[in-house]
């Protein structure tokens, strides 16, 4: 698959995206490449299972709400395996400044991850999950392309509202419910800041 | 009555008129609910944005499932359609 193949199932609809990531998913060359590199530079199976995941979340963050993507003629697997690398790098040389503050303390060498941080990640992520889980689904959609760029009329397109101001009235009512949500839980807010 | 919620974006951005300004000031000024939106708007813009990779890790979890827990038949009944188990 062509990676501008790719950005566009990604910009589509919510199906198409679903598919794509169903077909990066059980890419069993792609999970098997990502696999080997983890495993041959530091990594335990679990990393390279978490680098994998963590390929497709950032995949799609980036790709969703770019406008201009057809000139990118490439081939996705390989630049999906280019972020791949890119994380692992990024998480051997964190865990090489944490194993380097440990070295200067005297009580520890060995490469480890760290148990806290990656909890306070999925801490973050499940209060984010949970916050985020009070929102009705078409508001989820509305603020989702909002946030990420797309203009009411392209909202109105996409999702089938009537009009652009429909949509602009559907994106005010729900960023008032997901403010009143922080409005009356400030201790989730201070937790997210 | 003017839903001064439906101005925030414009607020923001500056995209008021002066007295449409001034009006959404004023309103801030009674309704806490408004102020608080104005004081949080780049964190309620930052959860909106991150809806994107909730929805990811959501499908990326069923998908997790579907692979560790799939389900198999266990039996066959003639022409009928098989009975399917959970494995877990």
């Amino acid at each position: 698959m062509k990676l501008f193949q790719a950005f566009l199932k990604i910009n589509t609809s919510e199906t198409s995206r679903s598919a794509l990531i169903s077909y990066i998913y059980n890419s069993p060359d792609l999970r098997g490449n990502i696999n080997k590199f983890v495993l041959t530079h530091g990594g335990i199976p679990e990393d390279a299972n978490t680098i994998f995941n963590e390929t497709i979340v950032q995949f799609i963050k980036t790709a969703f709400g770019l406008r201009d993507y057809s000139h990118l003629t490439g081939e996705l697997k390989p630049y999906l395996f280019g972020i791949a690398r890119n994380l692992w790098y990024a998480e051997v040389k964190r865990r090489g400044k944490q194993n380097s503050l440990i070295q200067d303390l005297s009580v520890e060498e060995k490469l480890d991850p760290c148990p806290e941080e990656i909890f306070m990640t999925k801490e973050r992520n499940n209060l984010l999950a949970s916050l985020l889980s009070q929102l009705r689904s078409n508001c989820r959609a509305v603020l989702m392309h909002w946030a990420n760029g797309f203009s009411m009329t392209e909202i109105a397109e996409k999702l089938g509202y009537q009009s652009e101001g429909m949509a602009r009235k559907k994106k005010s009512q729900c960023l008032a419910e997901l403010n009143d949500f922080l409005f009356q839980n400030p201790h989730i807010k201070l937790q997210l800041q | 009555m003017i839903s001064y919620f439906d101005w925030l974006d414009d607020y923001m951005e500056g995209k008021l008129s002066p007295q449409q300004r001034l009006d959404f000031e004023q309103a801030t000024e009674q309704d806490e609910k408004l102020r608080h939106a104005v004081e949080n708007y780049p964190l309620l813009k930052q959860l909106s944005a991150s809806l994107i990779e909730d929805e990811t890790r959501q499908m990326l979890k069923d998908l997790e499932n579907k692979r560790l827990y799939p389900t198999i038949p266990v039996a066959y009944r003639g022409g009928s359609p098989p009975l399917y188990l959970w494995v877990c």
